[in-house]
């Protein structure tokens, strides 16, 4: 590296130290009856949020390492290889989603109920990253209220099943659908005509503002406290497996079926047009793609996805408060679609299993990680975008 | 009824001086900043911690510690912004459109998750110490309206601190600079302007608008917390919007008429409803004028 590069990374670190230090190494003490404040140099607590730092570091900075030694090990790299072609061999095979799914099914069968939670949240997670999927990786537009659509999904199943008694969560799916798309469509016509950042932005006031209503009507939505689900709602055992086994076959099924339907529709001629226009918007529209009704379809499409893994988590968890459309759960799954690859159906469902997964593990070994995990998927979405913008499936091509 | 909208104009000016630094980057850049409404928390919280150690080092002058206060915050903005450019856009300039949004959400989820971590996930309280004097002292008007002294500081600074904004834009060699990168970023660069410079100046900037406004309403409101930046950037980049995207009075005027929209919204339905109303208004301003208030049509660049 040149001398000039190393000083401006110098000065860049000297900067970051600079503008961190008060938060970091300072504490505030405040007398509320005089009303003075003073800011005094606190060592602990700086510590304390640097060792909690620590874990997330040191994994990552493990996980580099470890990819750069099996990137250089030659004899790592022609067993990859030669698995990889078996897979792909395999793949081709058109009974290969039957087989899989059949595999996953199984878990049903012999899993604790701690093992099928998590599972369970997994295939939601995946149902949702997929859904998001088709307006950030196939179309190239930025959501970032997702998790407004999932709130949607599950208040639509919360209150009908408040207001007719008997409705059971498949009979509420349809509607949630209907509404997903009704919704997705009007909130996506005005900003879908123009450039694709005004989506984000209206997007993420769609979420706060769904948040805000629900808690404002709370006659009609329960307010703060949220909804509970009826026992005669939610699903119902089945063939002599337990509840949990049968939310997360039902799930499991819904997560194939969506990976075939996206499948399809990403080789048809939709899926190509939503390419060309993530490509280029102008030159699609050259082409004759009618370019906002394509965006506003894939958007209505991808709100359909939110509801139905809303209806999902609604029955599952049993109980619905406005929290589910917070600003957070958005991230965490555009955090996943962005680590798996844009535009990668692999991609997606390896995302929402690394990044669901992972910090489950990681808790019960560090109690605090749970604190740090918005900002670990902060990082993951910069330091993705800089160094591999395609994600760790997609292929440098598509994006 | 005259109250009510002087506390929306007080909002408003608030409003204002952080779009203006949503509309001034989407005008060099033709992206959203979407970690400025970070930039503003932090420039609330800097400015408590600078009051702090003023206090701390000087005991008993209470306005020195204030103007220490709003000079840390300016500073530790300016850096911020600066990092922010240098880690979120600089290196995705000529990327797909996606790249450099999807890193700049990433930044502001880091900054507001850093600040939750080190400082307190709780609020933060303001001085009353310093904000006393602003808070105790009004000013009467006329029948029915009293303005304390405070928000004659906020107006007066955010007018001001406008008011040198144009002067910097219209009448500096920085300001011919800048409206010549937004214009063509490739032609500015072939008559020797340092587009780089330029751009790091302009959300360096943007940044110290947005920590003034952060000093201001942390007193305004007595209190900070590390989510502050999320409802103010959404409000902010609502008014920018509202008076037309990259068009620098035009953020002015949306940033007051947002302010009054929201006290009325507040005095007439209820205070529950008020973000709601920000919602509503861009979204009938997309669908009705997505160029704005004063904002000009212009044709697509290909």
């Amino acid at each position: 590296m040149k001398t000039r590069a190393w000083g401006s990374t110098i000065l860049l670190g000297i900067l970051l130290v600079a503008i961190t230090y008060p938060f970091i190494w300072l504490k505030l003490s405040y007398e509320p009856l005089s009303g003075v404040l003073r800011a005094i140099p606190d060592f602990k607590r700086g510590f304390a949020f640097l060792s909690g730092l620590a874990p997330l570091v040191g994994s990552g900075l493990g996980i580099y390492f470890l990819f750069r030694f099996l990137k250089q090990n030659s004899f790592f790299q022609k067993k990859t290889t030669a698995v990889y072609h078996s897979y792909k061999h395999i793949r081709r095979n058109s009974f290969f989603p039957l087989i899989l799914f059949l595999v996953f099914a199984s878990l049903a069968f012999f899993s604790g109920p701690k093992t099928l939670n998590v599972l369970i949240m997994v295939g939601i997670y995946m149902i949702l990253s997929l859904g998001l999927n088709v307006t950030i990786g196939m179309t190239g537009l930025l959501v970032l209220g997702y998790a407004g659509f999932f709130a949607l999904g599950g208040y639509t199943f919360a209150i009908l099943q408040q207001k007719i008694p008997g409705v059971t969560w498949w009979m509420a799916m349809p509607m949630a659908c209907l509404i997903g798309a009704a919704v997705g469509g009007l909130v996506g016509l005005p900003c879908l005509r123009l450039k694709g950042d005004y989506l984000a932005i209206v997007t993420l006031g769609f979420a706060e503002s769904f948040r805000e209503m629900v808690r404002n009507m709370s006659g009609f939505t329960g307010g703060d406290s949220g909804l509970v689900i009826q026992a005669a709602s939610k699903v119902q055992p089945l063939f002599g497996l337990g509840v949990k086994s049968m939310v997360y076959l039902w799930v499991l099924a819904a997560v194939f079926l969506t990976v075939i339907i996206l499948h399809r529709l990403y080789y048809s001629p939709l899926g190509r047009a939503w390419t060309a226009i993530r490509e280029n918007e102008i030159a699609a529209e050259a082409m004759g793609v009618p370019v906002v009704k394509m965006k506003l379809l894939a958007f209505s499409l991808s709100a359909v996805f939110a509801a139905i893994a809303g209806v999902f988590y609604t029955a599952h968890i049993g109980f619905l408060n406005p929290e589910s459309s917070a600003f957070e759960i958005s991230v965490l799954v555009l955090a996943m679609v962005i680590l798996g690859g844009l535009g990668s159906i692999p991609g997606a469902l390896l995302g929402s299993f690394l990044l669901y997964y992972i910090p489950t593990i990681l808790r019960d070994y560090f109690p605090t990680i749970a604190d740090y995990r918005l900002l670990l998927f902060g990082t993951i979405m910069v330091i993705m975008m800089l160094v591999r913008p395609q994600g760790l499936l997609g292929s440098k091509d598509r994006v | 009824m005259l109250e009510i909208i002087l506390n929306g104009l007080v909002r408003g000016a608030c409003y204002a001086l952080v779009a203006l630094g949503y509309t001034m980057v989407y005008g060099i850049l033709g992206m959203i900043n979407f970690a400025h409404g970070e930039v503003f928390m932090i420039g609330m919280f800097a400015s408590v911690f600078g009051i702090g150690v003023a206090s701390v080092l000087l005991p008993g002058y209470l306005f020195i510690a204030l103007i220490v206060g709003f000079i840390v915050s300016i500073l530790i903005a300016a850096g911020f912004g600066y990092a922010n450019e240098r880690i979120a856009y600089r290196r995705l300039r000529g990327a797909h459109l996606m790249a450099p949004l999807t890193s700049a959400i990433g930044l502001s989820i880091v900054l507001q998750n850093f600040i939750m971590l080190s400082v307190t996930k709780d609020k933060i309280d303001f001085p009353q110490a310093q904000s006393r004097f602003f808070l105790e002292n009004q000013w009467h008007v006329c029948e029915g309206l009293t303005i304390s002294y405070l928000q004659l500081l906020i107006l007066g600074t955010s007018l001001v601190v406008m008011g040198a904004l144009f002067w910097v834009i219209h009448r500096t060699r920085l300001g011919m600079a800048m409206r010549a990168v937004a214009q063509d970023r490739m032609m500015a660069q072939l008559v020797g302007v340092s587009v780089n410079k330029t751009i790091t100046t302009t959300f360096v900037i943007g940044s110290v608008l947005a920590s003034i406004a952060g000093v201001m309403v942390s007193m305004y409101q007595g209190v900070a917390r590390f989510d502050s930046g999320y409802l103010m950037g959404l409000k902010a980049f609502t008014a920018a919007v509202l008076g037309g995207i990259g068009n620098i009075p035009g953020a002015v005027l949306g940033g007051f008429i947002l302010g009054v929209t929201e006290d009325l919204t507040s005095y007439g339905v209820g205070s529950d409803w008020k973000n709601l109303t920000t919602f509503l208004i861009l979204m009938v301003v997309l669908l009705v004028r997505p160029r704005g208030l004063l904002g000009e049509r212009t044709a697509n660049k290909v």
